[in-house]
């Protein structure tokens, strides 16, 4: 033990043995292996595994039906986490007033995004439905205009964008107001004595000081949606064609509907990349933010 | 009684609480996909609506072999079928020693080697009972080089279900081509009715719809061929003349019947769970709101529809397999076909044993005239099939919706179905 604790190096080793060997075998192994799949014919209805270099990724880049699903994967998570974090905001500065249903208001922001997300998109299905759909009655009766929500390109990525933001952004709201209460009350009222308005006050004083808050929920959400697919599932199943197909569901069908494990690993591998250069500039911005606010 | 003087310790406390763990764990473990148990006892997936039904024929088979059978619920989708099973499969395990499997599964499952041939307990005898419809189905999707390896039970046909009371108003007969159609689409139009519907969504269902109008047109739809184009045309015409809902691309089944039941639609193509939908709707139904009559034909094609199936498999990585090869022995047999058919219309199926024990009465009236007229084909087959109709579900869905022109359908399906035999 004496002879150990000269060598910290070795302990501190010892220590981080467990978790490293844990996170090995859960993160590290799991990638590894997908990355070496992803080289591979491996499709067990066709025999054995075959090493066929890049030709996953080639095909991949070649298909038209890749770089739409692409394309709108990207759009998706950007829009719905910019929507997300101005609605989301909007409703923690108006749950952080001083309203007299406060308490009430605070419970029932939760509840859409306490409803599940199949739930959420079957919901949404039949309520966008243009034949007999709630919303989309009310919207022609509202502005005399027929709108096919779910059959047309663009307004189906908006309503699927749209539903994701109507369920994501009381979550967002919550963090930020709790995020707005570390607010020093003493610097607010020392601004109003000053002479600033309450959009000053929020622009100079809340605002900045929230920012690290705000941007690490982005780069959460810019993470964690890029790779859903649950809602896509279960209001369009990707229609009208591929317009709102995403890349997590497309991997999720190409493994487990098709068996095509090599062509999966391959656009697993590109959502990861997606996802890693998301997380770094997120950690660099935050980053910056951060050094600024201090 | 004598009063013990154990205390309740930290270790007493730490000890209990890992055991009340451990058996927690344990008792979830049979919601899980675990290994089949071994012994005299098996587990057999089937869909979770089949299970109450097909209890009492299971007793008897326990009575009898004293082989004792739990049940596992499968998912209602063909596809998630293989999301459910592939991961236990590929791993060389499995959680069931008899599965009941879907045409969207069993091809995939078949070709990747995972499944028992069940040759030894089928021969000529036993097939000589079935409609040439299913054996002809079974060659082609249920076989590799004369092996078979799935005994169909329940054969789903897509019905054509027509509205009798609005026909007789329009002084129409059913439509028996597809002329027919549009002249109940001009019709039905004055009542802001629409003349046919099928749920043409992604995922699945668009291939469902497109497979009936190509079966009807006679072409091959995993070829993108001249009569799958003349079909997706026809499609898209009804669509565009308003003889057809064009929400109903982004419909499920529950949509098609509500928009039917709602008294939208004229005629659709439905499959036969919607005989017993309709008559749960008791406000209103009524016999002439959902009559069965002979799917249309395209002029140069032929008044069809396809049908697919739900079978008995054993994958091979059961411990049971001699037990597993019991169950299907005693399950299928003909002499059980007919009061399995009759506790669950899902088992109704072109079986000579089926058709004489229901006689005429209720759904399977339907079944034997549609097997009669021989206007059932067997479903499209590619090797590779949720790939390739995946392929035609992408395409077809958006050429009706004004996503894709007909040329582009075209040429990119059969690049796509192509491509498929390259990886």
């Amino acid at each position: 033990m004496r002879r150990l604790s000269r060598q910290p190096f070795l302990v501190a080793m010892l220590l981080i043995a467990p978790a490293l060997l844990l996170r090995s075998v859960t993160a590290a192994w799991p990638f590894f292996n997908n990355a070496w799949l992803s080289l591979h014919r491996s499709n067990p209805t066709l025999g054995p595994d075959v090493y066929i270099g890049f030709d996953n990724y080639r095909r991949l880049f070649r298909s038209t039906t890749f770089q739409e699903t692409t394309e709108f994967t990207i759009l998706y998570t950007v829009a719905s986490t910019i929507l997300e974090i101005a609605i989301g905001l909007a409703i923690a500065l108006l749950l952080n007033s001083a309203l007299r249903a406060r308490s009430i208001g605070r419970a029932m922001n939760l509840i859409p995004w306490a409803v599940p997300v199949v739930v959420t998109g079957i919901a949404f299905r039949f309520g966008l439905d243009s034949s007999f759909g709630l919303f989309s009655d009310l919207f022609t009766r509202v502005t005399g205009f027929q709108v096919d929500w779910l059959l047309d390109r663009w307004p189906a990525r908006m309503s699927i964008i749209f539903t994701n933001v109507w369920r994501n952004a009381p979550f967002v709201a919550v963090i930020l107001l709790a995020a707005l209460q570390t607010v020093p009350e003493e610097i607010l009222e020392a601004a109003k004595i000053d002479g600033a308005n309450a959009v000053k006050a929020f622009t100079s004083i809340s605002l900045p000081l929230i920012s690290p808050v705000m941007l690490s929920i982005g780069v959460f959400f810019l993470i964690w949606q890029v790779s859903s697919f649950d809602l896509v599932l279960s209001m369009t199943g990707g229609g009208p064609g591929n317009s709102t197909q995403v890349l997590g569901y497309q991997a999720y069908l190409d493994a487990f509907q098709s068996l095509n494990f090599g062509r999966s690993a391959a656009m697993s591998m590109v959502l990861l990349s997606l996802v890693a250069v998301t997380g770094l500039l997120g950690m660099m911005l935050l980053r910056r933010v951060e050094s600024r606010v201090n | 009684m004598a009063r013990t003087d154990k205390r309740f310790d930290r270790r007493t406390l730490l000890k209990s609480a890992g055991g009340t763990a451990a058996a927690a764990t344990m008792i979830s473990l049979p919601g899980l996909p675990t290994r089949a148990q071994s012994n005299a006892e098996i587990v057999v997936s089937a869909q979770a609506f089949s299970h109450e039904p097909l209890q009492p024929f299971v007793d008897e088979f326990t009575a009898q072999t004293g082989i004792a059978v739990t049940f596992f619920a499968n998912p209602a989708a063909g596809g998630e079928q293989v999301a459910q099973l592939t991961p236990q499969f590929a791993s060389s395990s499995t959680p069931v020693d008899v599965l009941s499997s879907s045409d969207e599964a069993a091809p995939l499952f078949i070709r990747a080697g995972w499944m028992e041939p069940l040759n030894e307990i089928v021969d000529e005898t036993f097939w000589s009972d079935f409609d040439q419809s299913v054996r002809d189905y079974v060659a082609i999707w249920s076989s590799i080089n004369d092996e078979v390896f799935r005994i169909p039970h329940g054969w789903s046909v897509g019905f054509n279900w027509v509205r009798q009371d609005l026909l007789d108003g329009y002084g129409l007969t059913a439509p028996e081509t597809w002329d027919d159609i549009r002249v109940l689409g001009e019709a039905a139009a004055g009542d802001g009715m629409f003349a046919f519907a099928d749920a043409a969504s992604k995922p699945s269902l668009a291939f469902v719809y497109a497979a009936y109008i190509v079966a009807q047109s006679g072409g091959n739809i995993f070829a993108f061929d001249e009569q799958t184009r003349a079909a997706f045309e026809f499609a898209r015409e009804l669509i565009d003349s308003e003889f057809f809902p064009r929400d109903a691309a982004n419909w499920t089944y529950d949509q098609l019947n509500a928009s039917y039941m709602g008294d939208q639609l004229v005629t659709m193509r439905q499959w036969s769970f919607f005989y017993d939908v309709a008559r749960d709707n008791t406000e209103w139904f009524a016999e002439e709101k959902a009559s069965i009559v002979l799917p249309p034909g395209a002029p140069d094609g032929q008044r069809a529809t396809w049908a697919g199936a739900w079978g008995w498999m054993i994958p091979k990585f059961s411990e049971n397999k001699e037990a597993a090869l019991e169950f299907i022995k005693y399950i299928s047999a003909p002499d059980l076909a007919g009061p399995l058919a009759e506790a669950m219309s899902d088992y109704i199926i072109p079986r000579t044993s089926v058709f004489d024990y229901l006689g005429d009465e209720g759904l399977v009236r339907y079944h034997k005239e549609y097997a009669e007229a021989g206007v059932i084909t067997p479903r499209p087959f590619h090797p590779r099939v949720s790939e390739a109709q995946a392929i035609v579900d992408t395409y077809f869905n958006g050429y009706l919706l004004d996503q894709y022109s007909i040329d582009d359908v075209i040429s990119n399906g059969q690049a796509e179905i192509a491509a498929l035999d390259e990886v």
